[in-house]
């Protein structure tokens, strides 16, 4: 300072500018600084972590609670209010709908930032801690990318999951599970059985969330116990109940243990659905009806003939009324191949677009009405082949034809004349390469 | 009659006891929501009403009425008056039942037994689900549905927060409808959890919902793309090695927290805001099928009876007996908490 009125008569204009603004800077800071800590001292008289009361922790002597005016990360805006709000009453509900941008996005995000695990898988931002793999309860976040589109499969997964140009973000390396390497699969399934085999047996699997199943035919409690009712009301003894479980039970064992032997060979093995003396239900339970007029093993060919006369059986007789809000009341019988419901066609029908994928999937042809989680119960027939992506779920339309593509490791292609295998002297050049299917097999 | 154990083993948490339950397995439940009337579904093809008094911890129950079917009734559902109470079940038929009256009608049909359904009050709309693998939607006053839903697979369970609905089918998937536009699909995926599906509740406010699996574990899913940070699943109702499947789910009415039910006997409460657990209850010795709040959340309501999750042979008519218990939901147990860390930061 002195300097300067020393020499004030040589300082010049610029320099004289700057150290205004120097000294203007310092107050101002000096200024904030003080807001700051007096409002710090406000609400931590004497715990004070350095973030305040926009800690996004909660702290004991915290009184109030999380407010957070702090713009979220993901441009939703900022949460103006009350955190703990459950019934979210008072908050603008995001149209769930209508997805644009959260006025109110109802749950804290940083609650969900918190990365505590606990015993129960949480603590992971979120989802998929859920694989058999390694990131059970408790891995860390990784870096969110709220639109990145990590799945992979989607052409062939369109039906499954949500549209591809709106991928769920995931995060973790579960989600991003790509059946691309065997042995990774293999132990994802491995662990699976070891861990988090479920008490009850009968049921799909997949060894990968957001995947369709690997092994599917669920057989449910209540259908199980229905089944049961219905034969002892018609006097079947318990005995034989019980073995019956047992053996479907036991079907389903094998399915699982063939499933971890071998990921991609996609048995045919129809053993899926529950065994129910077919009259008892009445045909109209498809797959309880199903399953006892196969034999153990039958061709992907043997399979899709039942499924279908029971596909029809479904198709309810009444035709529904039309009445508001449903302006296209068609019939759901739509299309005569059907193997999956007519589903898809109905869709296509009423003009609407839902905003599933599945169904521009199930758009392509009206014959290959295979929307994507309807196939799954009759991937069992789908062949993949070893280069496709596990679930060959992208062969849909393909698994709806009998003749499948032969490949390696496949036991129950159906490719060329069957009469090959009804021929008692083969001649030389016509003996047939691959197995024959099961149907032949005595 | 009874010689499964000293009733405190079906009764650890010392529940009231509801009176002359049903003689065989419950296969769900479900208030009132004008009243303190509790409706219970059972394998022996009975539907049953109870008029249930509370003052404080103590509860009173009388019998009111029943209403049989020909074969198990697997669902129920109230009208939003509090003056029928529809049910569905192995005989493919729901039916509806006005309580004042005392009267009831068949009002839907299946080719297959209803597993799950609920009344739109703002469709003025029964919809039900069925293991025919459709839904099918039900103004009452006509024999014919209003629309039918094709479904991939068999209807395991349904929830709606209207205009929210969502299925969970067999082979995991979950099908997701705007009730504003029923006729659609708005979305289908895969379940994030990797077994059967077995239980689901919309979100209170339709943010996303519930899903339960055979698997003890419940997932978290919401439906907005943007919201998809916020999925998660946890891990429940195990015991060592032993995984017991999810077998209800349901929102507190008012909190927002929720309750599990799980095939190991024992009922959770939960917040998943905070991802915590609320309360653990004590297990009971028999699997806990289905469970319900009354409409302001005072009282839980749960079932302690077979579910067959061992099959038939575990099943034993002649001594097997079937309990609903009511259980005092305190502030404790079902509000939501924030959740406290440590004064030491990371």
């Amino acid at each position: 300072m002195c300097k300067f009125l020393v020499s004030f008569p040589v300082i010049s204009l610029r320099s004289l500018l700057y150290a205004l603004s120097l000294s203007l800077s310092l107050s101002l800071s000096v200024f904030f600084f003080i807001q700051m800590s007096l409002s710090d001292f406000g609400t931590f008289p004497i715990f004070s972590c350095r973030y305040g009361d926009k800690c996004k922790f909660l702290h004991s002597t915290q009184q109030q609670q999380q407010q957070q005016p702090r713009a979220n990360p993901f441009g939703f805006g900022s949460q103006t209010g009350t955190p703990f709000q459950q019934t979210n009453t008072q908050q603008q509900k995001s149209n769930p709908f209508g997805f644009g941008t959260q006025a109110g996005a109802p749950f804290q995000q940083t609650k969900i930032q918190q990365q505590k695990s606990n015993l129960f898988g949480f603590g992971v931002q979120n989802s998929s801690p859920s694989t058999g793999a390694s990131n059970f309860g408790g891995q860390q976040t990784k870096i969110f990318k709220p639109f990145e589109n990590k799945w992979t499969r989607s052409s062939s997964a369109a039906g499954a999951s949500s549209t591809p140009s709106q991928q769920e973000a995931k995060q973790s390396q579960a989600a991003d599970h790509k059946c691309t390497d065997p042995e990774a699969c293999m132990r994802i399934i491995a662990k699976d059985f070891e861990q988090e085999k479920p008490l009850w047996k009968l049921t799909c699997y997949s060894h990968s969330k957001d995947l369709p199943c690997d092994i599917t035919g669920d057989v449910s409690y209540e259908e199980l116990r229905a089944v049961a009712y219905d034969e002892a009301k018609r006097g079947v003894n318990l005995q034989s109940i019980v073995e019956r479980e047992r053996s479907l039970l036991n079907s389903k064992l094998n399915e699982f243990q063939s499933l971890l032997h071998n990921p991609y060979s996609r048995r045919s093995d129809p053993a899926p659905f529950p065994g129910a003396p077919s009259p008892v239900t009445s045909t109209s339970t498809p797959p309880l009806a199903v399953q006892h007029r196969n034999p153990p093993s039958v061709s992907s060919f043997g399979q899709l003939g039942p499924s279908l006369n029971i596909g029809f059986n479904t198709r309810p007789a009444a035709p529904p009324n039309n009445a508001f809000p449903f302006q296209n009341p068609a019939q759901p019988v739509q299309t005569p191949v059907a193997i999956s419901p007519s589903a898809s066609n109905f869709f296509s029908q009423t003009g609407g677009s839902p905003f599933g994928n599945s169904l521009s999937f199930n758009n392509q042809s009206s014959m290959l009405s295979s929307s994507f989680p309807a196939s799954t119960q009759f991937t069992n027939f789908e062949v993949t082949q070893p280069s496709m992506l596990l679930n060959g779920p992208s062969h849909m339309g393909d698994g709806q034809k009998p003749a499948l593509k032969p490949s390696e490791g496949v036991q129950r292609v159906f490719s060329g004349d069957a009469a090959i295998w009804a021929k008692e002297k083969w001649n030389p050049g016509e003996i047939p390469e691959e197995a024959p299917p099961d149907e032949f097999i005595r | 009659m009874s010689t499964f154990g000293s009733p405190a083993n079906t009764n650890p948490n010392k529940s009231y006891e509801v009176v002359q339950p049903p003689s065989d397995g419950v296969s769900s439940l479900s208030f009132s929501p004008k009243a303190n009337h509790l409706i219970a579904t059972s394998w022996d093809n009975q539907v049953r009403c109870w008029e249930i008094m509370q003052s404080g911890a103590n509860f009173n129950s009388t019998p009111k009425a029943a209403i049989a079917h020909d074969n198990p009734v697997l669902c129920s559902a109230w009208k939003d008056d509090g003056t029928t109470v529809f049910s569905g079940g192995c005989d493919k038929q729901a039916k509806m039942w006005n309580l004042l009256s005392n009267q009831s009608m068949q009002v839907a049909a299946h080719d297959a037994p209803i597993k799950d359904m609920a009344w739109i009050p703002e469709m003025s709309l029964l919809v039900t689900g069925s293991w025919d693998k459709t839904l099918r939607y039900w103004d009452t006053r006509q024999p014919n549905p209003v629309h039918v839903q094709q479904l991939p697979e068999r209807c395991y369970a349904l929830s709606v927060r209207y205009p929210l609905m969502v299925v969970g089918t067999a082979d995991r998937n979950l099908i997701i409808f705007n009730l504003q536009t029923p006729q659609n699909e708005f979305k289908r995926i895969v379940s994030p959890l990797k077994f059967q599906t077995r239980c689901i509740a919309a979100f209170p406010d339709q943010q996303g919902f519930l899903v339960g699996s055979i698997e003890g574990r419940v997932g978290v899913h919401h439906l907005d793309d943007g919201q998809q940070n916020k999925n998660f699943t946890f891990k429940c109702h195990r015991e060592g090695n032993e995984i017991y499947s999810v077998n209800s789910l349901n929102f507190h009415p008012v909190h927002g927290t929720f309750a599990t039910a799980g095939s190991d006997g024992a009922f959770n409460f939960w917040d998943k805001d905070s991802k915590q657990r609320l309360k653990a209850m004590t297990r009971c010795s028999q699997p806990i099928p289905c469970g319900t709040f009354n409409s302001d959340g005072s009282i839980y309501a749960y079932a302690v009876c077979y579910d067959w999750s061992k099959g038939a042979e575990n099943h034993n008519p002649a001594t097997a007996k079937t309990y609903i218990y009511l259980h005092q939901a305190l502030e404790s147990e079902v509000k939501g908490k924030p959740r406290l860390v440590t004064q030491t930061r990371k």
